[in-house]
């Protein structure tokens, strides 16, 4: 599964498709979770604080593409936090429509007080409820962590879900987690630390 | 057409502009840490009885210059630095890592005087307000105890009061406050406005607990570089909020706490106010009895939420600079975590939670007073902590600019903070020189509080100075991330592999 797809079903309530995440930290991890995809196809670099296109040979996801031709054309980006800001503003709705295209959600419109809210509702409940358990099996260390799976997790410990994933918190599985984080390439493991301090800042600048 | 040409719009930067902050927002944020109610009607008020002198309007005016000239160097400075809503980053990244923890920590103690402070003015002034009107009877801390699970509530559930309802909230008060000085103005003690609150004549024996006051009153005053990242255009915007939030400020404290004491005559005010020391001062009766009954409804209701307003936002500061410090490793790593569905600094804010409950707590069992020893005692004691963070940043932007010069103009980097450390420091001699006075302590009385507020300053400074040490000693990683806030993560990760290369 595509990382910005297990992320969301991961972040979203697999029921009544609220996300478990503030507006803020949702947005940067699916984001993180798109650029994430780009660098595990080997299209783009994150160092440090910066980015870097290596390879301009068009993914075989239409997101992903998009996404890459448009880091193309805008050269003068090169930050990855203004990346996060630029693919998170309609990241929930980009990813959601990729998974309903292949019919692993649905849009629904949710009545609220004064406005009506989209969510996206899974088809099927066990698939958000697996990619948990399965999430929650590789942080505990029962089955072994693939560069992919370390990086969703690493993602989910960013923003804040692994408390969710975990129940309650492990320490042990904590520290094992965040020894893989430092142990990933440093394309990702940066990547990661900047979703992190992008979260960090917005609680700072108390927006989102 | 070149992919490179530099004409062609980005939609990137065009989608990015949208969602930053403009001027108004920004200056909209500043302004809201003005509280003219609050500042006059209560710590004022009581004021004027504890420290026994009117001329707390020349003490705004002198506290007003010398923090805007602080605020050159300061917003100069915001441009540089990470994580640059924290005055104790600035001393980490002017004056070293270990002074940067010791502000840290000092910060930490005068937050949490600040905002627990608001708890007994808020009991207070609302006990009177229901046996007024509703003749029901409440203790204080029933009533201070209600705020606090509302702000414990609140601030988990990262609900910080609206701007835009922080700022109908202050344009009323604003409102009403120029309608309350016509009112004072136009009823003046004896038939004509007296200039003396403005005279040095009137400070200059009680000089040192009078500018604690106004340092006290500015508070907030500081909050705009937070935004340093977000704001449009960061040179300007930020600049233009800090100094016209210092100017609304200025005006409204001055002319409000001189017109209150010309229509309650100036000779008057300090024997008036030290009789109704228990009920909040001279501030409502006077506005009652030259406004009508209506005027001093509208002021006690404007001033109790303006309270509540406050004692959430700054519990949401304290927490955040909990986080912060979490973040960095300061304070424990779970201090830097987030509570998922709300994004809430929850340990942050579960810390200043029962902080605050002790506290309060504490004063109802010993049956302290309320508004003299929590709201002015405590309040002004954070604003003294303030006050110390001001003139360590104050100095730390001289030693940031002094190794490079980035571009700024000799009086942003230079001059102006020269001189506001040099007036800084006289204003902490007279403070500290004169504690007592401000306590309401006269010269020759004994009291444990004269010595116990500076030096629970000390004891934090000290801890923050040996932890970094001991820091430094057993994770480098952590103590070469202490200032960044957020960005603690990435520097640690750089500090590690410049070990293993080096």
């Amino acid at each position: 599964m595509l990382l910005a797809d297990d992320f969301f079903l991961i972040a979203h309530d697999d029921r009544d498709g609220k996300s478990r995440l503030s507006q803020r930290a949702v947005e940067f991890g699916l984001a993180g979770a798109m650029l994430g995809e780009l660098v595990l196809e080997q299209r783009i670099l994150v160092e440090g604080p910066r980015l870097r296109v290596i390879n301009h040979d068009p993914p075989s996801d239409p997101l992903a593409h998009t996404n890459l031709a448009t880091m193309i054309a805008e050269v003068q980006h090169r930050e990855v936090r203004t990346w996060l800001l630029f693919l998170g503003r309609t990241a929930v709705e980009a990813v959601g429509q990729r998974l309903a295209r292949v019919g692993l959600v649905e849009q629904t419109q949710v009545r609220r007080l004064l406005r009506s809210e989209t969510r996206w509702l899974a088809t099927d409940i066990n698939l958000p409820a697996g990619r948990v358990v399965r999430l929650r099996r590789l942080i505990t260390g029962f089955e072994p962590m693939r560069v992919a799976d370390t990086t969703l997790a690493g993602l989910a410990e960013a923003t804040g879900l692994t408390g969710h994933v975990l129940w309650e918190r492990d320490p042990a599985g904590i520290r094992r987690l965040q020894q893989a984080i430092a142990t990933l390439p440093p394309p990702l493991r940066d990547l990661i630390l900047q979703v992190e301090s992008a979260i960090g800042d917005a609680v700072m600048s108390q927006r989102g | 057409m070149s992919a490179t040409s530099p004409t062609r719009p980005s939609v990137v930067s065009q989608a990015l502009a949208r969602d930053r902050l403009g001027v108004p927002s920004v200056i909209m944020f500043a302004l809201t840490a003005a509280a003219p109610l609050m500042v006059v009607g209560a710590l004022v008020s009581t004021g004027w009885g504890v420290v026994g002198t009117t001329g707390f309007p020349l003490a705004f005016l002198i506290i007003a210059v010398i923090l805007a000239l602080f605020s050159f160097g300061y917003v100069a400075m915001s441009r540089h630095i990470t994580n640059a809503g924290a005055f104790y980053s600035y001393i980490a990244q002017g004056l070293g890592k270990p002074l940067g923890v010791a502000g840290a920590m000092v910060a930490l103690v005068a937050y949490n005087l600040l905002q627990v402070g608001l708890y007994g003015a808020f009991g207070a002034f609302l006990q009177q307000f229901l046996s007024d009107k509703a003749k029901v009877d409440v203790d204080w801390w029933v009533l201070a105890l209600v705020l606090w699970l509302f702000v414990a509530v609140l601030g988990l559930l990262r609900v910080d009061v609206n701007s835009k309802v922080l700022m109908v909230l202050l344009g009323a008060e604003l409102v009403v406050v120029t309608i309350f000085d016509v009112i004072f103005f136009s009823h003046p003690a004896g038939g004509s406005v007296s200039f003396e609150p403005w005279t040095w004549g009137a400070l200059k024996d009680s000089a040192g607990p009078a500018f604690a006051v106004a340092v006290t009153a500015f508070v907030g005053f500081e909050a705009a570089p937070v935004f340093s990242e977000e704001a449009r255009s960061k040179n300007r915007t930020v600049a233009t909020a800090t100094f016209l939030g210092l100017a609304v400020m200025l005006l409204s404290y001055a002319l409000t706490s001189w017109g209150a004491s010309v229509s309650m005559g100036v000779d008057q005010t300090v024997d008036l106010a030290q009789k109704s020391l228990d009920s909040g001062g001279p501030f409502f009766p006077t506005l009652v009895e030259k406004g009508g009954a209506w005027a001093g409804d509208v002021g006690s209701v404007l001033l109790i939420t303006s309270i509540a307003a406050a004692a959430l936002s700054y519990h949401n500061t304290t927490a955040r600079y909990a986080f912060a410090l979490g973040r960095e490793r300061v304070l424990p790593s779970f201090f830097g975590r987030t509570r998922a569905r709300s994004g809430a600094p929850a340990s942050g804010s579960l810390f200043q939670t029962i902080i605050a409950l002790v506290v309060i707590v504490l004063f109802a069992v010993e049956g302290w007073n309320p508004l003299v020893n929590l709201f002015f005692w405590l309040g002004t004691a954070g604003g003294i902590g303030v006050l110390l963070l001001v003139t360590a940043t104050s100095l730390s932007v001289i030693g940031y600019f002094i190794r490079d010069a980035r571009g700024e103009g000799a009086w942003a980097r230079l001059i102006a903070p020269i001189l506001a450390t040099i007036a800084l420091g006289y204003v902490m001699w007279q403070v500290f020189d004169n504690f007592g006075l401000l306590l309401g302590i006269q010269p020759g009385q004994k009291s444990d509080a004269v010595w116990a507020f500076p030096a629970a300053y000390g004891v934090a400074a000290v801890i923050g100075l040996v932890w970094a040490f001991i820091l430094r000693g057993i994770n480098r990683q952590d103590y070469d991330a202490i200032g960044l806030g957020a960005q603690a993560n990435t520097a640690r990760i750089e500090s590690a592999e410049s070990v293993e290369v080096g």
